[in-house]
């Protein structure tokens, strides 16, 4: 498992790199963080819903309601250009974090 | 599921019932119940599932922001988080473009408004050499000097609404920009700098001498038959402070646009209101500017009642600590 602190400054990409993909929502989101880490990163509710709608604010994803589902219409969320571009932005600043911090790695 | 709806309704008991925070609530229920769900159709039991939804939630302070409570608090908790807005090379050499031609729009206008007594002084110098009848200099003067302000305020207006959707975008938000871009900036702004020294101190020289030339006419004409030359001479100081701060303006927007697009300082950062100020200062203006209307009205007082003006100016000011000493520390 993961400390959410540690990860904290990357949850913006991870769910933009998953919408990238396909437009999503919550839960779905939510698992596939789970599986593609197998288990080792559980993004906490809160977490999720307040990077979703910071997101929004900022332009980088659109919600919209999905079909009708068993009675219920979940908010879906797309990927915006300005979306993208943070993405891309963040990727780099991954790459160069990961160097800093290998440098001081055992 | 029972257990689910009653935890979260515990938890958002105490925020009030706006829009934000009902989305707020359904959304979480939604993503608590899908997972409830999934875990029940995996042969879960009730309690395990009920607890791995419940272990998983989090915490509220994370989305505190959201809920649209004051950020002092919740902004530490959730790890300082600053909204960022992304950009481009390309945006952000179309921001400053488009910041620096706002710069010059701002300074015309302010040089505009300076430059509004102008017209006014040279009739008057007419008027007082006797080659134009006081009659007509005062009123022509007096229109001159309306339209220029006209004109002036005109531009804020017009400039403030046309480019309002800009600023809001990026309103309070730190600009992130992509590495070209931030390197590109630097150089600009490296560029720059000593131009912006150059104008600021052009900006202040002209202020400074503004008043050489009414003191030399002073000296030389004054008192003789081309005393009237003195109010030509008077109107530099006008001429020279527009220039001046049309200076000022013009080089601090593009040093401002620099700053904003490499993330230095933010636009329009969103200061921290008090309600009680607000509230006390529309009061107060309102009451004040009663008083002056009374007073002039009803004791023909036109004459003195402007002293009600930077006075109320000075109290207010009084009045304003005294507020904010009393909110702050009640808090």
């Amino acid at each position: 498992m993961i400390s959410s602190d540690g990860i904290r400054g990357y949850n913006d990409m991870i769910i933009l790199h998953l919408v990238l993909e396909k437009p999503s929502y919550g839960y779905e989101i939510s698992k596939a963080i789970k599986e593609r880490t197998e288990g080792a990163y559980i993004i906490k509710e809160t977490t999720l819903y307040s990077a979703f709608t910071r997101l929004e604010k900022n332009g980088c994803i659109q919600s919209f309601y999905g079909n009708e589902t068993n009675g219920k219409r979940r908010t879906y969320y797309r990927i915006t250009e300005t979306g993208r571009e943070y993405y891309r932005e963040k990727c780099r600043e991954w790459e160069l974090t990961k160097k800093v911090v290998e440098k001081f790695t055992a | 599921m029972e257990t689910i709806i009653n935890y979260i309704e515990n938890l958002f008991r105490n925020y009030p019932d706006t829009p934000r925070v009902r989305k707020a609530r359904e959304e979480l229920l939604a993503i608590m119940e899908d997972k409830y769900h999934e875990l029940k159709s995996q042969g879960k039991s009730e309690n395990e599932a009920i607890g791995v939804v419940i272990s998983e939630f989090g915490n509220m302070d994370e989305i505190a922001l959201e809920l649209g409570e004051d950020g002092n608090t919740s902004k530490e908790n959730s790890g300082g988080y600053e909204e960022v807005y992304p950009m481009n090379t390309d945006q952000a050499k179309e921001f400053v473009s488009w910041k620096i031609s706002f710069g010059y729009f701002i300074a015309l206008g302010v040089a505009l408004c300076i430059l509004s007594p102008v017209t006014a002084c040279i009739l008057d110098a007419f008027s007082e050499a006797g080659i134009l009848s006081s009659r007509f200099t005062d009123m022509a003067g007096g229109v001159a000097l309306f339209c220029m302000v006209a004109c002036g305020v005109a531009i804020f207006i017009i400039k403030g609404i046309a480019d309002d959707g800009r600023v809001e975008k990026i309103k309070g938000k730190k600009i992130s920009l992509d590495n070209a871009g931030r390197d590109y900036m630097e150089r600009e702004k490296n560029a720059y700098m000593p131009k912006f020294g150059a104008f600021v101190a052009i900006g202040v020289g002209l202020c400074i001498l503004s008043v050489v030339p009414g003191l030399i006419a002073e000296e030389v004409v004054g008192g003789t038959k081309l005393f009237w030359i003195e109010d030509i001479a008077g109107t530099l100081l006008f001429i020279m402070v527009a220039c001046g701060v049309a200076c000022f303006i013009t080089a601090g927007t593009r040093k401002e646009a620099y700053d904003v697009v490499l993330g230095l300082k933010k636009i329009h950062e969103p200061k921290k209101k008090n309600k009680v100020m607000e509230m006390v200062s529309s009061i107060y203006w309102l009451f004040i500017t009663f008083i002056y209307l009374a007073w002039s009205l009803l004791g023909s007082a036109w004459g003195i009642s402007w002293v009600i003006w930077p006075l109320s100016g000075i109290i207010f000011g009084i009045v304003s600590v005294v507020v904010k000493a009393v909110t702050e520390t009640g808090r």
